[in-house]
């Protein structure tokens, strides 16, 4: 009969390798420096308006994309101005060909269009109108699609966002364009670009206005998009931060085992590179990294963390031995980590351990021979 | 000077590649590799001409207009049944792999261009100090070291140091031709199928697997083509 995993003195299994399902509640173990230096882009966003495009590089499994879901679902650990942020976080299309409309459509998707409505009508009530207008004016450059999306969001007859989606993708007609003294299509990319951009900008509007943060994770499916296709991707997503500009922080996470950042270069299209002004790296662990990440992991679940026993239910020794024998130096990553663990305390379960020692680690098989 | 260009004895997958990479204006990448001069063995020019539908059902992405009838085709020398036994597998390699040794038994300067690795073999994993891989032909290959083996990606290079494409195309050529690589490649094709029935983690893991492969080899070009703009901008 298998004991419980209470029982190890644990309230959940901490190692979970599968891709991380966003929750308020993630723990964050270790890869201190790039806690740091992501919290770091936040802060300053609040101190600088100026916009940020950050480049995350690093191997499979490094923890880009459990990065990614733990700033936006835990937000008021890590900034006092908690309140102000707008995390969106979405995944670059496995496929070239209109890659650069999913981008746009995955960045309304990830807030809704009712949302959108609602909140930039408050918005709107909240600053005046009038000023809203001219705030987006003087960032998008565009009266028409400012006026626009302030017309559409605040039409007091209906409550959804189904005016703003139906001009998005399908146009207005004749009728409607008259009634809400609109002239001009969405017909271009570039038309595209602004309208989305004139969306988040109003609704981050508030008295003090709100700090915008995008993920765009798996930017790695981009490197096998035609020239053509990868060169208007990169455009998009540069002409989204130039035209939102301020109070944005774009952050870019590419999946690549190169240690050479030059070679990174290769990969990325001009246009992005001469934007990117900060660049976070996720390496392979050290031994040390290693040891915090697997302690600061089991502390977040140990029913009764005790000082003297930080790796319980594993002894010191079993965790030496892990690391030695079944974690190979190129290997030391989060989701190896987690994998390796994973299965080792699956097993304990089985066998009724409550102690992990080192004969119990020995006998599971090493995940990467 | 009696040769302008090397003549490039091309087999019938580096032609269906190279005419399905499309660059952005509008041009294949065989629109260029043709003012080389080209040769095919008898058997890769009925290759070409008849099992166009095969390569159209295997390569979805390939368009119509390419498959055009091909005029060039040089006699077998008389040697070849010599040299290798007749089998269903590699035959235009093996035809035109004759044909190259001919041509450089008679002093002409050639190249061999093939992208099928299995027969000739993957120059890229010499590159990368892995083991070699030797292809079916290797042996065959390594007697008569005579004359180059290229891929279209070799051939890309060579483009662009005869200055017959600017740097611009040959970046977007070499990046083209990888990513057509990495959707064609069989692995890629099985793991898209099998989506639904592994999990994420696995699905993944294999992805990029791949994908690591396919930017390496990438990366190594384009770095090879930074290095011959070295030459052509002093």
């Amino acid at each position: 009969m298998a004991i419980t995993l209470q029982e190890l003195g644990l309230l959940e299994n901490p190692f979970e390798y599968t891709t991380p399902t966003p929750s308020a509640n993630m723990v964050w173990a270790g890869m201190h420096q790039q806690k740091r230096d992501i919290t770091r882009c936040y802060e300053q966003a609040f101190q600088q308006n100026a916009r940020q495009l950050i480049l995350n590089w690093g191997p499979w499994g490094g923890g880009k994309t459990y990065a990614a879901y733990y700033f936006k679902h835990n937000r008021i650990q890590y900034i006092a101005n908690y309140d102000q942020v707008v995390t969106i976080y979405i995944r670059t299309p496995e496929e070239g060909e209109k890659a650069s409309n999913e981008l746009l459509n995955n960045i309304i998707d990830a807030i809704g269009w009712d949302a959108l409505k609602n909140t930039i009508a408050q918005n709107a009530m909240l600053i005046g109108h009038d000023v809203l207008e001219q705030r987006l004016y003087d960032r998008i450059a565009s009266s028409e699609f400012a006026r626009a999306v302030l017309k559409l969001a605040t039409d007091t007859f209906t409550t959804d966002g189904y005016l703003l989606a139906q001009y998005f993708y399908n146009g207005l007609d004749k009728k409607e364009k008259a009634k809400y003294r609109i002239s001009r299509d969405i017909k271009s990319i570039s038309d595209r670009i602004k309208f989305v951009s004139a969306l988040l900008v109003a609704y981050t509007q508030t008295q003090a206005p709100k700090r915008l943060f995008i993920w765009i994770d798996e930017m790695e499916n981009a490197i096998f998009y035609t020239a053509k296709q990868a060169k208007e991707y990169a455009q998009t997503i540069r002409d989204l931060t130039d035209t939102i500009n301020e109070y944005v922080a774009i952050f870019l996470n590419l999946t690549l085992a190169e240690a050479d950042e030059q070679k990174i270069d290769l990969l990325l299209r001009e246009a992005l590179l001469s934007r990117i002004n900060t660049r976070l790296r996720f390496k392979d662990f050290s031994t040390d990294d290693t040891l915090t990440y697997i302690r600061e992991l089991l502390q977040a679940y140990q029913i009764s963390p005790n000082p003297q026993q930080p790796y319980s239910p594993f002894t010191e020794d079993a965790i030496t031995t892990i690391i030695q024998q079944q974690l190979p130096t190129n290997k030391r990553l989060p989701r190896n980590i987690n994998k390796t663990l994973h299965t080792i305390i699956q097993n304990a379960l089985q066998e009724d351990k409550t102690i992990i020692g080192v004969d119990d680690v020995k006998k599971t098989t090493t995940i990467f021979a | 000077m009696p040769y302008k260009y090397p003549t490039c004895i091309m087999d019938a997958c580096s032609y269906f590649y190279q005419r399905s990479i499309y660059l952005d204006n509008g041009k294949s990448l065989f629109d260029y590799t043709k003012k080389l001069s080209l040769s095919y063995s008898q058997i890769v020019h009925r290759e070409i001409s008849n099992n166009a539908s095969q390569f159209k059902q295997y390569f979805t992405e390939i368009p119509n207009d390419i498959l055009k009838r091909h005029n060039h085709a040089e006699q077998t020398p008389n040697f070849h049944g010599r040299l290798f036994t007749t089998t269903q597998t590699d035959e235009g390699e093996k035809h035109n792999l004759s044909l190259a040794i001919a041509f450089a038994q008679k002093g002409k300067p050639i190249v061999y261009l093939s992208d099928d690795l299995s027969a000739i073999g993957n120059p890229f994993k010499e590159h990368q100090q892995e083991q070699v891989h030797g292809g079916h032909l290797s042996l065959t290959i390594n007697s008569f070291p005579f004359f180059k083996i290229w891929t279209s990606f070799d051939c890309i290079l060579y483009l662009r140091f005869r200055r017959i494409i600017t740097f611009d195309i040959a970046e977007t050529a070499i990046i083209n031709l990888n990513t057509f690589l990495f959707k064609n490649d069989e692995e890629y094709r099985q793991l898209k199928d099998q989506r639904n029935n592994i999990s994420n983690d696995e699905y993944s893991q294999r992805k990029n697997n791949l994908q690591t492969k396919h930017t390496q080899r990438r990366q190594r070009y384009q770095e090879y083509l930074r290095i011959i703009e070295k030459v052509l901008t002093l």
